[in-house]
């Protein structure tokens, strides 16, 4: 019998399987004998991995498929003809012609031999172990034959080690470590954070967290890595330790964040015991971080609403309805406001968090049933930018990669992005590239981690002030024409050469040179031209950028700016390279995708295409609206004047993630149905008149878009707690509303998708059954998807340089606000905080912090842990202090992940001039010392008291219509 | 209608004017500028924009102004 080996079945079909060491990517085929069988594997592989692709089971414990092979176990010894000894088979690469022996009387003995030293200092409470039925050292003692244990108990041993308890998911029983060291090669190959070490020698050698820390002190960021790789119950889930062994498994998606990491959820009925990242997981590769892995109970939180309720006004008690009475009692208000105040008083806000499938339902409810273009997606505040700026240049509105691409960058530049706390999982792997030698440079005004984490080093930083990105990127475009270093060819072959000759002469021009920006940008030229001829020089360049682009007066011209820096240096089109937006939300993507703005069909078509909407008047049976309707700002403001009264609101939390809270609270407070579907009474729900429980990406089928366009499922692990998948609400809103949409299943709503969007035309359900994931483009052309964008034309087209002039932002530094605020986000906590919130990941981050460089601190007369109060034009909020050597004087830094810090009472309603996206980056501040939350605080925190209130006396309420 | 409100429009014409209106001829500029705006504002948008247009209480940048025959109202 032979075996091929072939790199693109392999993992499909060894699927679950571990294969003791990583796949080799070798084109050189090498032929070997594992015990009588031939196999063809790729120059590179171990023996014990070619040995597991033909299904000889070689007996392992140190070994794992997802790290470089160690040796250190010797249970995986095999007999190699003409080789002396038995080398271990994990550390030996097969050669041409070997022939291997994998079982006979001497391998068996010496393999029993070690086990029983390993069993001697092991505890024998197998029955009652929290990994009984899924533990190696047991599978391998059970596989060896080890019938006794000659050494006894007595002698020296580990037995009465300690637990460690202190991260709140999982624990940590020195007494059951067999000192593989899986955990510390997994921390540091898988992860990168090098939270671990081994202490001591030979039979005394320990693991240990940090320098002989607890978890919870040490590095650890509780990515669950180690835990994963653990072959016994050392390092264990609580929840395993709580509840015992999964009965099955299904594979979905994260709901968090643009990675959009695969998991294979272990389920007990219907409850989930864990997540742990599916193996097989294209976007994530068998990796993790702290909330997709562990940060999952908030699903079953208290905090869920899980019934139907209404109220007249915003200032009186909920009451609790069937769903008929809320769906009629909503469709009620609907229709009268339009009868009163016209058809476009109404429109919708979708949400990233919910699937393509929910969101496309939602804009087609307001495009076809309300009679209007007024639907909006909360991308709206994040990344609008990169939709409007990557049309423009790259005539598509999505990053041009896969995440595995950046593993043949050479020099990554990384602009507004923050990969270690808002995409940890890219983070990781990013880490792994910088680990093997490639070169980073980083913009950006704080010092983030990964400029200097263990073994991996920025070469540049290039720490700018916040609000001018436009001009440190038109530098180095400069540099790079001045210089000579751009990349005719690509331009030649690639891009439309008029936009290109005109985009020459303006940045050409000496305004644009480092040695007049460093003025502005307060970047010195030489760091800045040295580190554009980095760039420009690298073999493959690719460019990550994040929220640190996007949310500024400037957001659209500084992505076109970034754009035009990929195509002058001919970084498009090839692996390695590209223009990588790293999203927030997990579906960002996706809710751009569905046609969620205002002026746009399902996949980026105008309103005002006659064959589009003749397309969608078909398929929906009603005519359609030519003109753009509403941006989100743009409700505000109507509805602060009066104009527009109506809103549904789907799984968004606008009054907590939109800036100028203030101005928010009032457009809210001037609507008469405000109509919020969520799985929380979130904070814009205390302005609603209507709750629709929603449900979490638990209790649903769909689909999520990641960060590369690829399309994954979510699949429901039980029943929706509220009785209905968020699709049927919406389905059920509309029917309402007197429109029917027949939908038995969200594969029909995807079907649908698929007929009316060129670029999902081959998008199937049951084609993701067969891949797993697709990357869109997937129709005629591609039909198994697109994992790297442009290799030949922009979609068609040649590529278009845009030019980007600096225009300063109002938001300016003065006498009366002399600080530049700037806005982030943390590992621990997501978003608006309203699942993280409720789980354990609180402990790593219980409040939002205002970090402040100690010069400004001390100014102020501030010290670490004091309140500050932070004043802006817009208002006054108070967080304590953090002294901060990572922010540069002038500036000072805060999160938003708790509703009562009110950060986004601070920030403005400046917006990108292109898209609205508000200016979240830049806020002129003043800070003060104080000694108590603010105003606003203290109004907010009693208006939240009294919403409460209101939903605790829900059963009882009566309403007057 | 309040003047806040068409200062909010108003703002905005001139913030995509001046993004717009470097290293280009005027023609190029006064087309992106109206055409940026039929894209992407709702009518109503553009009605308030007339309506500054008619008043003397708010400054249009001139091309801006230049912009309002080709912008749909
Ligand atoms: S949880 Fe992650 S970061 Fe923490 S020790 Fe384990 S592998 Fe390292
Ligand atoms: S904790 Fe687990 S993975 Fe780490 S050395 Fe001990 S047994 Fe091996
Ligand atoms: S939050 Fe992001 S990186 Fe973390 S598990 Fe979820 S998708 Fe992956
Ligand atoms: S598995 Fe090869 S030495 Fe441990």
């Amino acid at each position: 019998m032979i075996n091929f080996y072939d790199p693109k079945t392999e993992t499909r079909s060894f699927s679950t399987k571990d294969l003791g060491t990583p796949v080799s990517k070798s084109n050189v085929k090498i032929s070997l004998e594992i015990d009588g069988v031939t196999i063809v594997v790729p120059e590179g592989t171990s023996v014990l991995r070619a040995a597991a692709i033909c299904d000889i089971n070689i007996p392992k414990l140190c070994a794992s498929d997802n790290l470089a092979a160690f040796g250190s176990c010797r249970l995986c010894a095999v007999e190699i003809e003409g080789m002396r000894g038995m080398p271990a088979s994990c550390t030996t690469p097969v050669r041409a012609g070997m022939k291997v022996t994998t079982q006979n009387d001497q391998l068996a003995k010496l393999r029993r031999n070690i086990m029983e030293l390993y069993i001697s200092d092991h505890p024998l409470d197998c029955l009652t172990c929290s990994a009984n039925g899924d533990c190696e050292l047991q599978d391998m003692a059970g596989a060896v034959g080890l019938r006794q244990v000659r050494y006894g108990f007595e002698g020296k041993n580990h037995l009465d080690g300690a637990t460690d308890d202190s991260n709140p998911y999982f624990s940590f029983d020195d007494s059951k470590c067999i000192s593989c060291s899986r955990c510390v090669r997994a921390c540091e190959e898988v992860q990168g954070t090098f939270a671990l070490t081994v202490s001591g020698r030979g039979f005394d050698s320990r693991i240990s967290a940090g320098q002989q820390q607890s978890f919870i002190e040490s590095d650890c960021v509780s990515c669950g890595a180690c835990v994963q790789a653990c072959p016994t119950a050392t390092l264990t889930e609580k929840s395993i330790i709580d509840h015992g062994q999964p009965d099955h498994s299904i594979i979905t998606t994260c709901a968090y964040c643009g990675v959009g990491c695969s998991f294979r959820a272990d389920m007990q009925g219907d409850r989930v015991l864990r997540m742990v990242p599916d193996k097989n997981g294209q976007a994530n590769q068998g990796h993790s971080c702290v909330k997709g892995r562990f940060a999952f109970g908030y699903a079953t939180h208290k905090d869920r609403i899980t019934s139907p309720m209404i109220r007249d006004n915003i200032e009186q008690d909920w009451r609790e309805v069937s769903w008929e009475e809320a769906l009629a009692f909503a469709a009620k208000r609907l229709n009268s406001i339009q009868e009163q105040h016209g058809r476009n008083s109404i429109g919708a806000i979708t949400s990233s968090r919910c699937t393509n499938e929910e969101t496309y339902l939602v804009q087609k409810l307001v495009r076809a049933v309300f009679q209007n273009n007024n639907v909006d997606t909360c991308a709206r505040v994040c990344h609008s930018p990169t939709g409007y700026g990557l049309k423009a240049t790259l005539n598509e509105s999505a990053g041009t990669q896969t995440f595995e691409s950046v593993m043949a960058t050479d020099v990554v530049l990384i602009i507004g992005a923050n990969p270690t706390d808002a995409h940890p999982v890219f983070g990781s792997l990013l880490k792994r590239r910088l680990r093997q030698g490639a070169k980073l440079i980083v913009v950006d005004p704080r010092t983030i981690d990964i400029i200097d984490s263990p073994h991996t080093k920025a070469q540049h930083h290039l720490k700018l002030r916040p609000g001018t990105n436009v001009a440190l990127l038109n530098a180095l475009a400069h540099v790079i024409v001045d210089e000579g270093l751009a990349d005719n060819d690509f331009i030649k072959s690639r891009c439309d050469d008029a936009s290109f000759q005109q985009w020459y002469l303006h940045i050409k021009d000496p305004r644009h040179a480092p040695e007049n920006t460093s003025e502005i940008t307060g970047v010195a030229a030489e760091e800045l031209r040295a580190a554009a001829r980095l760039f420009a020089n690298a073999h493959n360049g690719a460019i990550y950028y994040g929220l640190g682009v996007t949310e500024h007066s400037q957001g659209s011209s500084s992505v076109m700016a970034i754009a035009n820096l990929a195509m002058v240096t001919g970084n498009i089109g090839r692996e390695g390279v590209g223009v990588n937006p790293l999203r927030g939300q997990n579906n960002v993507q996706g809710s751009c995708d569905m046609g969620s703005f205002p002026h746009e069909f399902p996949g980026y078509r105008h309103v005002s295409e006659d064959d589009t909407r003749q397309l969608f008047e078909q398929e929906w049976q009603v005519s359609l609206d030519n003109e753009p309707g509403l941006r989100i700002p743009n409700m505000f403001e109507a509805a602060i004047h009066g104009d527009f009264k109506g809103l549904y609101c789907q799984g968004e939390d606008i009054a907590q993630s939109d800036p100028n809270t203030q101005h928010v609270q009032k457009a809210l407070s001037s609507m008469h149905c405000i109509i919020v579907q969520d799985i929380f009474l979130n904070e814009t729900a205390k302005y609603a008149h209507v709750f629709l429980p929603g449900s979490s990406f638990m209790e649903k089928n769909g689909t999520f878009t990641n960060a590369e366009r690829r399309i994954s499922r979510v699949r429901k692990l039980m029943p929706p707690l509220a009785g209905k998948e968020d699709w049927q609400v919406t389905v059920a809103l509309a029917k309402a509303l007197g429109y029917e949409m027949d939908y038995q299943h969200p594969s029909e709503i995807m079907d649908e998708i698929a007929r009316l969007t060129p670029s999902f035309h081959g998008v199937s359900y049951e084609k993701l059954e067969q891949l797993g994931s697709i990357q869109w483009p997937c129709n005629d052309q591609s039909p198994l998807g697109t994992p790297i964008m442009h290799t030949k034309d922009f979609v068609g087209q040649q590529g278009k340089f845009a030019i980007t002039e600096y225009v300063a932002t109002p938001e300016r530094a003065n006498k009366r606000f002399p600080l530049l605020l700037t806005t982030g986000r943390i590992l621990s906590q997501y978003n608006v905080g309203a699942q993280t919130r409720r789980t354990e990941n609180q402990v790593w981050h219980d409040q939002d912090v205002l970090e402040i460089h100690p010069n400004d601190a001390e100014d102020r007369g501030i010290n670490e842990g004091d309140w500050v109060g932070i004043a802006s034009r817009a208002g006054t909020t108070a967080l304590r202090a953090r002294i901060s050597q990572r922010m540069q004087p002038g500036v000072v830094y805060t999160t938003f992940h708790h509703p009562l810090s009110g950060a986004n009472v601070v920030t403005t309603d400046n917006s990108d001039w292109a898209t609205n996206c508000p200016e979240y980056k830049v806020t002129a501040v003043q800070a003060v010392k104080v000694d108590q939350p603010s105003v606003w605080q203290a109004e907010y925190a009693q208006f939240s008291q009294r919403q409460q209130q209101y939903l605790a006396n829900k059963k009882s309420a009566k309403i007057a219509d | 209608m309040s003047q806040d409100r068409l200062q909010y429009v108003v703002g905005m014409a001139n913030q995509i004017a001046v993004n717009l209106l470097h290293g280009k001829q005027q023609t190029q500029c006064v087309n992106e500028i109206s055409h940026h705006i039929n894209r992407f504002w709702a009518p109503s948008m553009r009605a308030q924009l007339f309506e500054a247009a008619d008043n003397e209480n708010y400054q249009l940048e001139a091309l801006v102004i230049l912009a309002l025959k080709q912008i749909n109202n």
